[in-house]
Parts: structure tokens; sequence; C-alpha cells
């Protein structure tokens, strides 16, 4: 297995002023901000949130991967970002412009250590206490650095990766669907109990919002309501709740969410997978744009062109890549499966980061894109004009129109976790690409 | 000599572990670093079978063997964590392992002690027993233990998990621990340690003694002989509260930091850590922290404004009893000084955002009284907060600041939009085959429709040889759903299986076939299901399979090109022309409907006034199932049957009607009737329904087939509530869950809401789960946004079987409140109208909450109703909550 290796100057620490230690991205220590936090308390509660879904496993029975948040410098805002272990839960702390009184001196994204002592620390942080904060170690230290580095090597499951930049393709479709106030938002999560795993819906009612048992246009899923309880502390300080979801229609299965308590310094948001048990990591949204090789290309010619804007500008893109829009989109999501941008639903936009892993192996060691590869390679198709036949494990199974399929995976979920490996099989033999990796096993 | 495995296997497999010691012992160390290859290629060749089968367990020998034969650590450790060895490792005989290793003069026990560490589990520790074996290399070695989560949960678990009836007291056991102090902080630390304490503890009766296994007392009397550092473990255990994790895992060091009983000195060291468990921890622990920051102000050594700033979160708490107490301490901060009082009265008003009444008035009187001594512009920034009050304190408020009472208006009702159309039909066999198989994992009625609709259409329309090349897959695919097994008999999947067959292999001809043809002829001639020869469900979801039965034994009979029973709506509903069009076509092609495809086209057909063309239209028809069409409209549809409320005792005395687990001593049904007799031939067993006297323990069969059942009736959702109410009870009175779905499709449905409906609507307001709860909310809604009156009935079966404590009053409150704030006010009130008279002489829980939410809406529509009872409770002197409510309640019917 892949693992992450962390190597800090030193721990972070809360003494006069925070300094957080950074770990691996642009430089091997980067530094990227220095200057005050405008509202310290709540921006101490936010990253606390993010480091309590960095070390949280909200399914159980899976092994630990507790992954360091990370932190992006774009040009105006920091953001924290963490994954948690079940691949279920992603958080994010966006520091706004006017949460901020300092310098980003460099953009880019890098590891935070936030360890236990900090964390213990961070709860103290008063509402009106000034707070300095610098993210990354000043040159002089790591110029003359002489003490022990703070090394740690975590497994990274392939999955881990995969949900996290699942989680961003997943987000790009969202809309806002609900606002509420503040009090209303309090009661809401005070009455969720904290171990629920149940999928609810919930529709706009008056000033809050109420449960409904089923999907109806403009319902956000609420999967798993346990999962929210992060969010909990940082309600003293937020303004109002906004509530994020695919669109729905009646009939439809469970969908992910993003539940994001803002106030006009910070934001923090934490998006669920459509189900407790299951991570982000199999939800397929990103396979139809990896299926082709265009996009690849694609992708390559816009991260070049990438900027450390808070947001990217997808037309501004067009024009100077001479790319049509909706290819520029797609190779976002490419970017995105790759780990190379994240996705701001209050934003509804991209915005640039690359996570300080190797990514790029993993996208291709998605199991069921490898599968498809293998039926392809293997003569397993037999395309045709509307229904294609996929042989696969000694069973037949019809394709029709490239999407949907005879399969017990897609009857499972029909289309609700992207095309199964008979279909994505089917698109890469009307498409004619050439399958390199020949001759893999095909899994059952 | 030279070692052989043979003599090696031969031993182990005995169990003689002194006899394995023995050999490496008197080998020579290059005799024994040579065995290694063939140790480890022996060991690999064991059958693994043999570990758990053979009457003596071979892998402690085998463990010593590895040991004696291991050049280093590494490998040493790869062997005894095989899986066969690991399972074992508490039948090893420790000292001769030793004996072997003291023999061969190893220095690499710590080392392997620590290899071995670094793979403990960190889940299913058990009583840590793995462990307990790794920790003697540790020991051997002189190694210190690492501080790993798997580390400590093991040695935590070895200390609390009893393992013997008797053993000495874990205080005893702790302090002589060896590394007590170098993993106890670990414990604190790890994220659900506490878990494990907890759920060590959980349960426990007198044996084994509880002074064995309480780790609370066991710190505390540790720290309290000066063994521990109390400094230290005080620390540790405010910091494991603030930090957070599940309440059971926080509820040991609760208890521990109440065993410890901080001074105040110590208090003031962590205030800042109480203040914020105040505010954010779990009710316990902020009860706690309460208690300590208490004290702490008591001496004078809180500072006013670490109050204040905590009290803002604490006083929109959801435990009243805080935030109660919190309002009582801040009206003695202000008493004690009074220049800031303004500040604390300002404070004070965050309560009336609070969303009960009783807290919002507390904080209100408070205000109040200290109001005329307050500045001007500390009044206009209370006036300011109150206008979030609610039920009938804004008047008072508006009466104490001066100002006016702001009209708030109900939110409409979302509007009734009927049931969604059908979707658009199965257009070929490849798509027919997507949605069997996806029938095959989850059944809905719609989707049974559209693919029962497209089998027959496309069988019709020459495609046997399409359906063969798609469906056949299937049949080899889901043998144990599709094909015929011993306990799916006359399930609708089976009988569509055969149907599949039938249609793809007409030459074959085997049981099920004639089963069904019995089954469908017992039907037809006796209308019949179940019992005897069929075997089909006797509930009305047998209706569904029953149909494809039909199908089964027909389909290369005559050339259906079509059914005629296929709803126009997903509620069910056949809309009039549809059928019309559907019968004029027969007629005109020279074909008939199969007889219960019609049947269930007829039941289909929805209410009151039928068009005249229609009328019309089928007068002129001629064929049979024309003319019974025409009579059947010209007869007026179906009859509504009699539905009569039942109820079900618990017979006293033993094996009486009610679970192991949960007894059920009281349970709402219904009784159906025909109206009329003869009629169709499905009529007599849809509409014949005497429950059994008792309650039947979970009755769980229609569970997934609501819809399937709710699509039978569509217009006479009675009978479909009637069949379900016992599962949709089961909800409340047994926490089962899922059933209530039923409801959003019934209150889609038309026909009159009866004592099935109702009840059914209660209890699922009572429901154990959420979402069955939300699902009681929905079909509430619905039902409200029609004209037919409803609520009182649900009101009514509501206070009954909340009075006597069938169903749970505090769980229907937040089911009502959503109700009520999403615009179904009216019968909300209603409801609450009928509900509350049998429920105010009981001590029910959750009443005054009712009476609270029953303010709420008086004062939003402005209810002048009387409530029988409320006058008497409201009269009673007191000041218990009900008696406050119910004042409040009458004040606001009658000011």
């Amino acid at each position: 297995m892949v693992s992450a290796a962390y190597s800090y100057l030193g721990s972070s620490a809360l003494d006069d002023g925070l300094t957080l230690q950074t770990s691996g991205g642009p430089a091997a220590h980067p530094r990227f901000f220095t200057g005050f936090l405008t509202d310290p308390g709540a921006a101490a509660t936010g990253l606390l949130a993010v480091a309590e879904v960095a070390r949280t496993r909200y399914f159980r029975p899976l092994p630990p991967a507790s992954l360091d948040p990370v932190v992006t410098a774009g040009s105006d805002r920091l953001r924290f970002e963490s994954f948690s272990g079940c691949c279920g839960v992603y958080a994010r702390m966006d520091v706004l412009p006017e949460g901020l009184d300092g310098d980003i001196v460099a953009h880019g994204t890098t590891n935070v250590d936030v360890n236990v002592p900090l964390q213990r620390a961070l709860t103290r942080v008063g509402r009106t206490d000034p707070m300095h904060v610098a993210v990354g170690p000043d040159d002089l230290t790591v110029t003359t650095f002489d003490g022990e580095l703070v090394e740690r090597k975590v497994p990274l499951p392939s999955r881990w990766l995969r949900g996290f930049a699942e989680a961003q393709v997943l987000t790009s479709r969202f809309d806002a669907r609900a606002e509420i106030g503040v009090a209303e938002a309090r009661i809401l999560l005070n009455r969720l109990p904290a171990g629920d795993k149940s999928i609810l819906w919930a529709v706009p009612a008056g000033r809050s919002v109420r449960f409904t048992s089923r999907p109806v246009p403009g319902a956000v899923c609420l999967p798993g309501a346990g999962r929210l309880t992060a969010l909990k502390p940082f309600l003293r300080y937020a303004k109002s709740l906004r509530v994020h979801g695919p669109a729905v229609a009646a009939g439809s299965g469970p969908v992910a969410s993003t539940w994001e308590l803002s106030m006009p310094s910070l934001r923090l948001s934490l998006t669920l997978s459509p189900e407790p048990y299951r991570g982000f990591s199999g939800e397929g949204a990103v396979l139809d744009a990896l299926a082709s090789d265009e996009a690849a290309d694609d992708a390559d010619l816009i991260s070049a062109l990438l900027s450390w804007d808070p947001t990217i500008d997808v037309d501004a893109l067009a024009a100077s890549s001479g790319l049509p829009a909706h290819r520029v989109r797609d190779a976002l999501t490419q970017l995105g499966t790759a780990g190379r941008v994240g996705y701001d639903v209050a934003e509804a936009g991209y915005f640039h980061r690359t996570l300080p892993y190797s990514a790029d192996v993993v996208e291709r060691m998605n199991p069921r894109l490898a599968g498809a590869r293998a039926l392809a390679a293997a003569g397993a198709v037999t395309a045709g004009p509307e229904v294609s036949v996929v042989r696969s494990g000694g069973e037949t199974y019809h394709v029709r129109e490239a999407t949907s399929c005879t399969c017990p995976w897609w009857a499972k979920h029909r289309g609700e976790r992207g095309p199964c490996k008979h279909a994505l099989a089917v698109r890469m033999v009307l498409s004619g690409v050439v399958t390199e990796d020949a001759g893999e096993e095909v899994p059952a | 000599m030279s070692l052989d495995w043979e003599a090696v296997d031969r031993r182990a497999r005995s169990g003689d572990q002194p006899g394995v010691a023995r050999l490496f012992i008197e080998a020579t160390e290059a005799e024994r670093r040579a065995f290694t290859k063939r140790f480890e290629a022996g060991l690999k060749a064991v059958d693994p079978d043999v570990y758990w089968q053979a009457r003596v367990d071979p892998a402690p020998g085998y463990a010593i063997a590895a040991i004696g034969t291991a050049p280093n650590a590494a490998r040493a450790a790869t062997l005894l964590l095989r899986r066969g060895i690991r399972d074992s490792w508490q039948q090893i005989q420790f000292d001769r392992l030793l004996q072997v290793a003291e023999a061969r003069e190893l220095d690499w026990l710590g080392d392997l002690g620590l290899r071995l560490a670094a793979r403990l589990p960190t889940r299913d520790v058990w009583d840590g027993g793995d462990w307990a074996f790794t920790a003697r290399f540790l020991r051997a070695g002189g190694t210190p233990p690492p501080v790993t989560e798997g580390v400590v949960r093991g040695w935590l678990a070895r200390l609390i998990r009893p393992r013997r009836e008797r053993m000495p007291p874990l205080s005893l056991r702790m302090r002589e621990d060896p590394d007590l102090d170098m993993l106890l902080p670990g414990v604190f630390e790890i994220d659900g340690m506490g878990s494990d304490i907890f759920n060590a503890t959980w349960g426990e009766d007198s044996v084994p003694p509880k002074s064995a296994i309480r780790f609370h007392q066991a710190v505390a009397t540790l720290v309290a002989e000066g063994r521990l550092e109390r400094k230290a473990i005080l620390t540790a255990t405010v910091d494991r509260l603030t930090r957070g994790d599940k309440p059971n895992a926080l509820r040991p060091f609760v208890l521990l930091h109440n065993e410890l009983e901080p001074t105040v000195d110590e208090i003031a060291a962590h205030a800042l850590d109480y203040a914020r468990l105040l505010a954010e921890g779990p009710g316990a622990v902020a009860t706690v922290a309460q208690r300590c920051l208490r004290v702490l102000d008591d001496t004078g050594r809180l500072d006013l404004d670490t109050l204040l700033e905590t009290s803002f979160p604490v006083l929109l708490r959801k435990e009243k009893t805080l935030v109660k107490a919190q309002i009582s301490w801040l009206d003695k901060a202000a008493r004690r000084d009074p220049g800031r009082a303004g500040d604390v009265f300002t404070t004070v008003a965050a309560a009336f955002g609070h969303p009960a009444l009783d807290v919002q008035e507390r904080a209100l009187t408070l205000v109040a009284k200290h109001l005329p001594g307050l500045p001007p512009e500390t009044v206009a920034r209370l006036a300011e907060a109150s206008v979030v009050l609610a039920g009938d304190l804004p008047a008072r408020a508006a009466a104490l600041f001066g100002t006016t009472v702001l009209t708030r208006t109900v939110p409409d009702l979302p509007p009734h939009t009927g049931p969604a159309p059908m979707p658009p039909p199965i257009r070929s066999a490849a798509e027919l085959a997507e949605e069997i198989a996806v029938l095959v994992h989850e059944q809905s009625g719609v989707r049974w429709e559209r693919v029962l609709a497209a089998f027959v259409a496309l069988h019709a329309d020459g495609g046997r040889e399409a359906l063969t090349e798609h469906l056949s897959p299937l049949l080899g695919r889901y043998p144990d759903v599709l094909g015929e097994q011993p306990w799916n008999e006359g399930e609708a999947l089976t009988c569509l299986g055969a149907a599949i067959t039938m249609a793809t292999d007409p030459g074959r001809r085997n049981g099920i076939h004639r089963r069904l043809h019995e089954t469908v002829r017992i039907a037809r001639q006796e209308g019949r299901r179940g019992e005897g020869r069929s075997s089909l469900s006797p509930l009305p979801d047998g209706v569904l399979a029953l149909r494809v039965a039909e199908i089964a034994v027909h389909i290369n009979g005559s050339m259906m090109p079509m059914l005629v029973a296929t709803p126009t709506h997903v509620s069910g509903s056949l809309e009039h022309t549809a059928l019309l069009d559907r019968l004029s076509r027969a007629e005109a092609e020279g074909w008939q409907p199969w007889p219960f495809d019609l049947e269930q086209a007829l039941l289909r057909l929805p209410r009151g006034p039928v068009d005249a063309e229609v009328t019309a239209g089928a007068a002129a028809l001629t064929s049979p199932a024309g003319r019974q069409f025409a009579q059947w409209l010209a007869s007026g549809g179906l009859p509504d049957p009699i539905s009569e409320r039942f109820v079900q005792q618990r017979p006293t005395g033993l094996g009486g009607g009610h679970a192991w687990d949960k007894p059920v001593a009281r349970r709402l049904t219904a009784r159906l009737r025909r109206a009329r007799d003869g009629g169709l031939r499905l009529e007599r067993q849809l509409l014949t329904l005497d429950p059994p006297d008792a309650p039947r323990y979970m009755p769980g069969e229609l569970k997934g087939a609501e819809e399937m059942v709710a699509m039978v009736l569509p217009h006479h959702r009675e009978v479909a509530a009637a069949w379900a109410l016992p599962e949709v009870a089961a909800l409340a009175d047994q926490d089962q869950q899922g059933a209530a779905c039923l409801l959003p499709l019934l209150a889609e449905c038309t026909g009159p809401v009866g004592p099935a409906l109702s009840a059914e609507i209660a209890y699922a307001f009572c429901a154990r789960q959420e979402p069955d709860r939300a699902a009681a909310v929905d079909a509430f809604l619905t039902l409200a946004a029609r004209p037919e009156p409803f609520a009182t009935a649900v009101g009514a079966v509501l206070g009954d079987v909340c009075s006597d404590s069938t169903a749970k009053l505090s769980r229907a409150l937040p089911a009502l409140t959503d109700a009520h704030r999403a615009g179904a006010s009216a019968a909300v009130w209603e409801l609450l109208a009928a509900a509350l008279p049998p429920l105010l002489p009981t001590t029910v829980r959750g009443v005054p909450d009712l009476l609270e939410l029953a303010t709420q809406v008086a004062v939003a529509l402005g209810a002048r109703t009387e409530i029988p009872g409320l006058a008497d409770v409201a009269a009673r002197p007191g000041s218990s909550r009900t008696v406050q409510e119910a004042r409040r309640l009458q004040s606001t019917l009658a000011p």
C-alpha cells in the first residue's frame, strides 16, 4: 500500500501565536501565511472540527487511516481540508479575506500538523483573544533548524485518495437548497441523535427545514445525520447554515450533501457521502470523464494555465486554452480526480489545490476502470448499435446505450454510483480506445 | 543428532510442548539454524484446518519450535503471526519457550515483542490475551512497551475484562502493573478507550465483584495513595472531556472526575476548559462543568466576562435543567454586581431564542423583575431581543416593553398535486431485462406494473426471440429468486420466473406450470388465495402474485396484446377513459382480457362521478368484459367496506400473545367486513380481515410490499391501511422500522380515512425511527391539504395509545412540531384538541410539551376551542410543569 510520510520541523504549537508546521507541497516545509486571524475563536473551533473529521472513522469496520489536514493558500484565502478515515466525510474550513489580516507569502498546498496538545490549546482560544498565526516555519528556522524532525508514516489507502477526489467532483453538481438561521440550525442539529445512521431528506419549511421520508424536488439528503456532530461547536460563531445538494426527483436514492456554517470571515462545511457505509471512493462520478483520453490531454493543458485565484473562471480558461467550455469542465473533473483542483460549493466554482500526495497512479487504479479495461482488452464486448453484449465471469450482460446494464451492480444502484464496468468497457470499445495494459485479471 | 520436521511435527501434534522444547534445547545452535528453512517449509505445508479440527492443537508446539529455530526477530515474528499460530498464543507454555530462548542465548526477544506489539489489533481486543503474550517478550527482553493504540487497548482490556470469577481488586492489580506509568496516559489520550471501559462494566452483576473492574474507583484510589500524580490525572481527565468522544466513552471519565472531587484551586486552573464543556460538552459533562464553575463563582474566582460569554451558548442548550440553572446563576450574578446588570440581562435575553416556552418565560420573568432598574439602552436591546419569543409570551413582552405584537403568518401548506402519472412504458426486451434485474434487488409497485405490461406487450409483438435472448440469462443468474425453491413458492418473482420460462420455452411444461394452473383455477373458482393447494399469499400482496401467475398460465394460450389493469398513475389509479380505450380496443380486435387482470383494472377505477362520455362509451360495449365494465360503472363501483376499530389485548397468564423481549399489552387494529355479497372474485378475501384477539409479535408479512399493497385498491385506502396496521403499530410498540413508508402512499390515494388509517398515522408519529416519523408527517401534510376531515380521529388514537403508554408521546412531539411549522397548523390543532382530553389526567411524559405545542399552535391560529378537562388541570394547585403549561394554554384559549 502507498503510505504518506510526514516530516515536520517540530510540532505545531500555540504559545504567543499559533504556528502550524507544514510538510510537503511546493517545498519541504513551505511557509504560506503570516499575520493575524481576525476571528480567532471561530478559526480555532473550525480548525478543531477539521482535525476531528480527519481522525474520525464514522463507519467502524475499517482499518484506521488518519491523515493530517491539508491547507491551501490561494490568492486571498486559506482553506483547511480533511477527509475522514472511513472516506465518507469531507470537511473544509475557508478562512476568507475578511478573516485574515496579514500576508499570504506563497501559494500552494501542504499538510499541517494538528497534534493533540495543539488541539488542547485550541479549545481554550476565546472569542476575542487576538491570535497571530503562521502557516509554515519562517526562512530562518528552515535554514538553521537542527532539532529533531517530527516524522510519521501513515498508510494511504488508494480508496482514501480516490474518495477525496470524488467528493470534489460530486459537489460540483450541487446547488444551494436551503438556508436557515443559526437558531433553527441549532435546534435541527440538537435534534439529531449522535449515532444516527438513517437516511433522511430535508425540505425547506417556514424558517427552518423539516424532515421528509422521501426525496422530492428541492430536497436535500441527510445521510447518517450523526456525522454532522463536528459542526456543533462552530454554531456559536456561525450566522447561518446553508445546505447544498444535487437535484433529486421522486424515487431518487440517497445522495451526498454539503452542510455549511458560515460567518463573514469563515466558512465551515461538511460533505457527507450518500450512506454512512458508502465511502466517496466508490461513487463513480469521475468515471465518465476518465474513460476518454481526450480529457487527459485537455487536463494537461488546463493544469498549466491554473492560477491561485479564489475560484477558477471556466470562461477565461476556455478563452486562454482555446477549448470549448464543456471540455474545460471535463478537464477540471479530470484534474479533480487527480487531486489537483477542489470544488467550493459556496462559490460554485473549482479552486486550484494540488494534494501533496502522488495521486496520479491512483486514478488508473480505479477498480471499475481497471475491470473495464480488462474486459475490453479480452474481447469480451460485442458492440451493437443499441444493445451491446458483454461476457464477464461466465455471465452474459446486455448494455443498453453504453449506459445501463443487466448486471446486479447496475440493478442495485441504477446509475447513482456511476456506470458499471460493463458499460465502461462498451464505451471503450465504441470509442476505439486502444488499451495498453491488456491481459489483466478480470475481477469477478 | 540433527533436527527433523517429522519429530517436531509429531510432538507438536500430540501437544507435547516440553518435548518440542527439549528437542531444541538439546540441539546445537548450528543445527537449529540449519533447520529454519525446513521448518518454515513444513509449517507452510500444514493443512490450515488442523489448527481448529485436530483434537490437540499443534500451534503451541510450532510456536516453541519457531523460537527454537528463527534466525532473527523478524523471521520469528512472521512465524508467530501466522494465522493458525496466532489464534493459539494463549495456549503456549511460555516458560518452555523461554527455556529455548535461554538455551539459544537470544538477545532479540525485546525486538520480537516490539514487532508483535506493532501488529496488535485495535478492534475486537477481547480480554487482551494477545497483549499479555506480547508483553512477556517485552519483559523478557527488558524493553519498554511502545505506546500505540493496540498496546494500550490490549493492556487496558487485560486489566478490566474479568477472566476469572475471583480476581484481586483492580486498584491492586493496577498498582502492581509494571507498565502503568507508561500506558495509563494512553487510556486518556486515545479516542474510544472510554467505550472499552464502559462496555466492560456494562450490565455488571455481582459476578465478578465490581471492585475487580471499576476503573474510575481504582484510579482514584491510586491517586489518593500517591501512586499516581493527582495533577496529571486530573488534567488528563479534563482534557479527555474537553476533546470529546462518544457519550458512552466519556462516561468513565465523568465518573473519574467526580471521584477525584477537584478542589477550588484545581477548578480555577481549568476554568476555561470547564467553560467550554459547559457550552459544548454532552449533557452529563456539561452538568459537571456547571457545578464546578458555580463552586468557583461562589468563591468569587470566576471572571464575570467568562461567565457571560459562556452563558450565551448554554442558554440555547436543549437540556432545560442546565438552562434554567444557568438563568438563576445569572440572576445571582446580577444581584451581586448591580453595575453589570445590563450586560447580565442582555445575556439572559439569549434564552428568548430557546425553543421551549417555559425557558423563554423564565428568562422573560427575570428580565421583567429587574427591568425598572436597567438603563434605557439595555431596555431597548432587550425589547429588540424579545421579538423571537413565542406562544403567549409576545403579548406579555409587548405589555412589558410597550411595543406591539408582530403578527406572524402561518406558512401555507405545500399544495396537493396528486399522484404523478406513470413513467413511460418499457420499450425493448433489453430494457425489460434491466428492470427485472432491478426488481430482483428491490421490488416496487410501479416497477412491477411496468414490467408486467412490457412483458405481455413485447411477447405479443412477436418478440419471443428478443425475450429469449435478454431474459434467459436472468433465469440462470438468479435461480434462488426467479426459480422455484422451497422458500419462495407463490411469490410474485417466482411466478415471473415461471412466466419467462413459459414465454421463452413454450415446450417446457414442468411442475411449476401445473401448480400455477391449479392456483389460478382455485382463485377463479373459489375466489381464494392461499390455503390448500394455492401457494399464494392470502394478504393483499397476493393479488399481484396471482396476476403474474395468470400471465404465466395464459401467456402461450392466447395472443394477449396488452394488460388492461396497468395503472395510469403511480398511486395505482386507473383512469376511466384509459380502461374504456383498452376495452374498446379488445372488442375491436376480438380478444378478452384475462379475468383477474380485468378485476384488478375495475378495482383501480377512481371514485365519484363518472364522465358521461365514458358511461356512454361503456354502455355501447358488447363483449363480456365491456358489459362488466358498464355494469361496474352503473353500480357505482366498489362500495366502501365496513372498517371497525378492534382492540387486541394481551391475555393474562403465561404464554399470552406477547413477544419475548417487548410485550405488547394492547394494540389498536381494525376489522374489515364487506358491505355487499357477491361482487368480484377478489373482493371477499381483500375486504375481510379478522385480527386475532392478541397482538402478534413483530408482524412483518408485508415488509417491502407496501407499494404493491397500496396499488391494489388505490381508491379504498382504508383496506390497505387495515391490513398493514399491525406492522405500523409495531413501529411504536415494538420499535420496528420501515413500515411507515406506506403512509405517504395512502395519503395520495383516495377514500375515507377510517379507524385503520388514523390509527396508523398516530402510531407512526410515535415510531422509534426518525424516517418513520417523517413519513407520518408527510402523510399528515398531504391529508391536511385535502378536504376530508381526519385529524380529530388521529388525535383520538394518539391520546388513547399514549395515555396508557402503549406508545411514547415524547416521540410524537418533534413530528407534530414539524407538521405545525410546515403549515398544517389547523390540522395539528384538531389533532391536539382530540388528543389532550385523555392525556390530561395522566402523568405521561411529554404532556407538558404537548400543551406547550398546543399553545404555540393556538396562538398561530388564534384558536378559541374549549378543551375538556383543561380548566381542571389549570386550576390545580402547585407549579408542576403540566399545571403551568395548562394555565398557559387555558389563558391563550380564553384570555
